[in-house]
């Protein structure tokens, strides 16, 4: 972050000047074409009274607003090193201030602009010589460099809202062949911005060391993912709302690629409905003032000696690895269980990471929060993706995530009527949460579990609640289909494996799909399928609103309707089954109606 | 001196191919970083089968420790616990580029 404060304060710099105009330019080095220079002129009058010339950039909208972002990525607002609020305006002083290097110098003086900003905003033993100037800015006057200060977050709270992109820079790059144009709209706080291909210049810059854009009290500044070192974009506001989107209209265009379709991932981009597509994921991040891998603190004291240099080193950030990391370095060498969960209190996005990944992976991890804001918000986030494979738990004591998996975990998919849903059951040796209806509610909506205690005061009951698995879906029901799928696919299988061969044929077709059926009448017995209505698409001879009474449907197409392409990869014709859930009833409403 | 029949009859025994069977569905993992008693080969996870056996291996300070207590608790009592041991410390995400 470089700074530069002036000298003298605004009643100083303004008293006098009485409708005299001044003029000055702030002037950085990236040589990013449109944003290398900025000027403005103001116009100042009375003490209070300052007006403005530009729309854009005006010291007025400054003094009102407090702050000022202008489109050379540098801001300028009134500064003092007290109590910013408790100072009256006239005895502040002015900051400008920029994550890029730039001088402040003075443009030529004209009629029109007779007084000297500089003259009247900083000392004369501020100035700089003009030949000690870096040439490239091609300065012929004095000026007066920023200074390099440690990077301080201009919110009190030091948070940003921002949005990653899926792709690097080097994706986002390659996509642009041929002058290809991109689009963008976007929404901060709200203020509605819309930039084009042109804005980002993505290609001809070292986008590693200088931001891209500020603008709006939007950043546009590169990121480099700690794992993987690549570069990406971030889109920063300071806590403004932030919203990146196409408009149905930019979905229309079609000479026009989005840039939202070629920075997201398909799946983070949600479509409203008023029809716009929206990015999620946007994430609050607050600098951690005890983070020693935070540059922008001042260093750590030197780490103790490690006594043994094998054991992991938890301020080593070599040695440690993600939640997602730990995850799929164990699946690499044991696919062993079902239930997940970690010894400690994973953050928002590494539920989300774990979730995205078990979800692929037909595993069920389980996740406790200690703050209820904090579960409901990470649960809100992720079941907006249409997760529905993770059961997140508010409790004050993350160690019952153990109890909550003990207990979840028994299913007997080998015995009749062996599921249970998780509602209604007892956690032993688990102290439940304190929890009123409004907050109960809310967790409700949310989909976030909780263990609580039911009914009369003195003889209270304790129970878990809902058994939600994200997305509106019951955890019990989606461990029935991990099992039903395993089960199918190990009956196919062991199939293969026990027959000499099985034929290419319609025959070898009806061993195939007889194994998925005694999966699912498994599945009928254990109590996960029941006969009742498909309501979904139709399939085979089974229409929309047809009555299943075994509760499944099993439909391969005919293998002769198979080309000789994929005949000759000895690809059976793809299986498709409808399984209706048996469900399960988690309230009632009773009426009594009386008569004598 | 005698022939073998089976010159004359021909008799093999023919045992059905070992079979897939599902996956562990009971079966939770704990993942944590705490130092433990296991050796190789079973230094990154172990399956544990009582609470004690965990105590064994991780001692009673261990935070794998009280989450296996509170899993081996429930009723109907889970079969089996894989803990595993890695380099894990949840990391705050990186700070915004100066």
């Amino acid at each position: 972050m470089y700074q530069i404060i002036t000298d003298f304060t605004i009643g100083d710099i303004t008293q006098g000047l009485e409708g005299a105009d001044f003029s000055f330019e702030a002037r950085n080095s990236s040589g990013v074409s449109g944003f290398d220079s900025a000027g403005f002129i103001a116009n100042l009058t009375m003490p209070y009274g300052i007006n403005q010339t530009f729309t854009w950039n005006n010291i007025h909208h400054l003094l009102i607003n407090r702050l000022e972002l202008n489109r050379a990525g540098i801001e300028v607002y009134p500064y003092s090193e007290g109590d910013p609020t408790g100072t009256p305006l006239l005895e502040l002083r002015l900051i400008f201030r920029s994550r890029i290097q730039f001088v402040l110098w003075q443009s030529a003086i004209n009629d029109l602009v007779p007084e000297s900003f500089f003259n009247r905003a900083f000392a004369p033993n501020r100035w700089l010589a003009a030949q000690n100037a870096p040439p490239e800015l091609g300065l012929t006057t004095p000026y007066v460099a920023g200074e390099f200060v440690p990077f301080v977050p201009i919110r009190p709270d030091g948070c940003v809202r921002r949005i990653i992109t899926d792709r690097t820079i080097a994706e986002i790059n390659a996509f642009d062949v041929g002058g290809t144009d991109f689009n963008l709209s976007l929404k901060v706080g709200t203020t509605e911005l819309s930039f084009s291909r042109l804005n980002f210049q993505l290609s001809e810059q070292p986008l590693s060391s200088y931001l891209i854009m500020q603008e709006d009290h939007l950043w546009i500044t590169p990121y480099t993912n700690p794992q993987s070192g690549e570069q990406h974009l971030a889109f920063e506001t300071f806590g403004q709302d932030l919203k990146l989107y196409k408009s149905s209209a930019d979905a229309a265009n079609s000479f026009l690629t989005n840039f939202v379709d070629i920075a997201f991932d398909p799946a983070r981009i949600v479509q409203q409905p008023n029809n716009e597509f929206v990015v999620t994921g946007v994430q609050d991040f607050c600098a951690n003032p005890d983070d020693p891998a935070n540059p922008n603190n001042p260093p750590a004291d030197p780490a103790p000696t490690d006594p043994d240099p094998t054991d992991p080193d938890p301020t080593d950030p070599e040695e440690n690895m993600s939640a997602l990391q730990a995850l799929q370095q164990i699946w690499d060498k044991t696919q062993s269980f079902y239930g997940v969960c970690f010894v400690d209190e994973l953050s928002a996005g590494e539920i989300e990471d774990v979730t995205d990944w078990c979800q692929s992976h037909y595993r069920l991890p389980f996740f406790v929060v200690t703050d209820s804001a904090d579960a409901i918000a990470a649960t809100t986030a992720i079941n907006q993706l249409n997760y529905y494979t993770h059961v997140t738990t508010y409790h004050q004591s993350h160690d019952e995530v153990g109890a909550i998996m003990g207990m979840a975990l028994d299913q007997k998919f080998d015995q009749p009527n062996g599921i249970k849903t998780l509602k209604f059951k007892t956690l032993v040796g688990t102290p439940p949460t304190p929890i009123g209806e409004t907050l109960a509610g809310q967790l409700d909506a949310a989909g976030v579990n909780y263990y609580t205690s039911y009914g009369n005061p003195d003889a209270p009951v304790l129970m878990y609640s809902q058994g939600f698995a994200g997305a509106g879906k019951f955890a019990d029901f989606v461990m029935g289909l991990h099992w039903l799928r395993n089960d199918a696919q190990v009956e196919v299988f062991n199939t293969f494996r026990i027959n000499p061969k099985v034929s290419q044929t319609e025959g070898g077709m009806s061993v195939l799909k007889a194994g998925v059926a005694r999966s699912c009448m498994r599945g009928v017995d254990n109590g996960l399928i029941a006969g009742g209505q498909w309501n979904g698409q139709p399939l085979g001879t089974v229409n929309t609103g047809d009555f299943l009474p075994t509760g499944y449907y099993i439909y391969a197409d005919k293998i002769r309707n198979q080309t000789q392409q994929v005949r000759e990869t000895r690809q059976a014709q793809p299986i498709s089954v409808l399984v209706k859930g048996a469900g399960a009833l988690h309230g009632a409403d009773i009426s009594f109606i009386g008569e004598q | 001196m005698t022939l073998p029949i089976q010159l004359v009859v021909g008799a093999n025994i023919l045992l059905n191919p070992p079979l897939l069977g599902t996956d562990p569905f009971g079966r939770g993992l704990v993942i944590g970083s705490s130092t433990n008693a296991r050796t190789a080969p079973n230094e990154l996870f172990g399956i544990y089968r009582s609470p004690e056996a965990v105590k064994e291996d991780y001692g009673v300070e261990a935070p794998e420790y009280r989450i296996a207590l509170r899993y081996f608790a429930q009723i109907p009592r889970p079969k089996s616990l894989m803990i595993a041991t890695v380099a894990l410390i949840p990391s705050p995400p990186p700070p915004i580029g100066v």
